[in-house]
């Protein structure tokens, strides 16, 4: 027996099956969890879009019911992104995936000759749209979806803009991210997003925010994160670059909403 | 029977793998700033180092030596994985506060160690036992860096508010440094002192 074990057959016999024993373990734990993470995943995204709203406080805790009753006050909307046209509104505009909408092809559109690093080579030709209003404090905020990658990771996140002028960011949140823990991860940090907080987006009319190294701070300047060079510049790129392709919307949105007033 | 009891018992004061053998040291600063992430990270290396310990007492009359370590290693990231998927699955905050700390499981030194210096030469049901005692052991230590932390750093445990702080309106002024990791580092300093007026036989020459 023990002259066996050593041999080299046997070494390769026990190293195999002990691979596939554990990766069938692990797999098979996987696909029976994938359902209630999925949910899970869901719900935090919808949570975040309510924080960006300012709907809800970060690190407040949400039921998934009060998170749909809080979201039924929310005005979705599915924007066709290059005229800047609302395409459908409500709850079902919610089920548009702008991820898989970006690697379908028909559903997509070649991100090229953009000025702005956002990272990725094709976007959806939809992208969504939340306007809310805080009861308490009658503010209206404008969020919108953005994506792009970071040093490592593509980062999913929101950027709330404040209706009245349509410019001043009022939020900026990432879900979702896979940059380094404790540098480039930082940008979760609520103590870093929330130096956004009236910066001001477009000058005149291009996205003009960005990421900088600590000095000469301006209103379209956020201080960055030492030691997260690459992953700042991929957030400045990722802001501006939907910014800019947001723009024909919130340009329309801005006339309808002053036409209510 | 009482061998049994003596496997459990003995890691949590006379063997502690944090407080004697220095071990698993860099997640006990990481996860006791607060008591919540502190337990759950308690029952997850305790599960783990319980199962893996098992699992490789097992087969440990089949592996090769020349393999030994990486067979160790597979076991033991199987199940941390395992378990990571399950924290994500039913426990999404709070795994998403441990972040990368639940993955890192599996360099925690206290399962290796087990794994080598007892699952090895044990049959399964004791390596099991020798398993969960050192994961109470090291839990108990969590456990209370992470009350004494989240007491002193923020007056709250297990987020409820027990000293109202200044910034509240209260009384209570936060011990800023309770909250960095160097305060994990006074605190097991501490510990192992008290342990070891209690206990010279831990003195070492």
């Amino acid at each position: 027996m023990s002259k066996m074990k050593d041999s080299i057959f046997g070494t390769f016999l026990v190293a195999f099956v002990t691979c596939a024993v554990c990766s069938i373990f692990v797999a098979s734990a996987a696909v029976l969890l994938k359902p209630i993470q999925e949910k899970n995943a869901e719900l935090f995204k919808n949570k975040n879009i309510l924080i960006a709203c300012g709907l809800v406080q970060k690190g407040e805790s949400v039921t998934a019911e009060k998170c749909q009753e809080l979201l039924n006050q929310v005005r979705i909307v599915k924007v066709d992104l290059s005229l800047g046209t609302i395409v459908e509104e409500g709850a079902e505009a919610l089920k548009y995936d702008e991820r898989t909408a970006a690697k379908t092809p028909g559903e997509s559109v070649k991100i090229s000759g953009s000025p702005y690093k956002v990272g990725l080579p094709t976007r959806g030709r939809y992208g969504l749209a939340f306007v809310a209003t805080n009861p308490e404090t009658k503010e209206t905020r404008v969020v919108l979806p953005i994506v792009g990658k970071g040093l490592w990771s593509q980062m999913s996140g929101f950027v709330a803009l404040d209706s009245a002028d349509m410019n001043t960011v009022k939020c900026l949140l990432f879900y979702e991210q896979g940059e380094t823990a404790g540098l480039g991860g930082e940008v979760e940090n609520p103590n870093w997003t929330a130096k956004w907080v009236d910066k001001k987006a477009f000058d005149g009319n291009t996205p003009a925010i960005k990421v900088v190294k600590g000095t000469g701070m301006d209103e379209f300047q956020v201080d960055g994160i030492s030691g997260a060079t690459l992953t700042c510049n991929g957030v400045t790129g990722t802001v501006d670059y939907w910014l800019a392709q947001y723009q024909p919307f919130l340009k329309r949105l801005a006339e309808e909403m002053g036409g209510n007033k | 029977m009482s061998d049994y009891k003596e496997i459990i018992v003995k890691p949590i004061f006379r063997n502690n793998p944090i407080l004697l053998q220095i071990l698993g040291i860099c997640s006990a600063l990481a996860v006791t700033t607060k008591l919540e992430t502190a337990i759950t990270m308690s029952i997850a290396v305790t599960i783990v180092t319980a199962c893996s310990s098992a699992v490789i007492s097992l087969i440990r009359n089949f592996i090769p030596d020349s393999i030994r370590m990486i067979v160790q290693m597979v076991v033991i990231a199987s199940f941390v994985i395992v378990v990571d998927q399950i924290l994500k699955a039913y426990a999404f905050e709070i795994s998403r506060q441990l972040s990368v700390f639940v993955g890192l499981i599996i360099t925690n030194c206290i399962l290796m160690g087990r794994a080598e210096a007892f699952a090895m030469k044990n049959p399964p049901v004791a390596s099991f036992l020798d398993g969960i005692g050192n994961g109470l052991g090291y839990s108990l230590v969590l456990v209370v860096l992470a009350g004494i932390r989240e007491l002193l750093g923020s007056g709250k445990l297990l987020g409820f508010t027990l000293f109202q702080t200044v910034n509240d309106g209260g009384w209570f002024q936060p011990w800023g440094i309770m909250l960095l990791a160097p305060s994990a580092f006074f605190l097991i300093g501490f510990l192992i002192w008290i342990l070891r007026t209690f206990d010279p036989s831990q003195i070492e020459e």
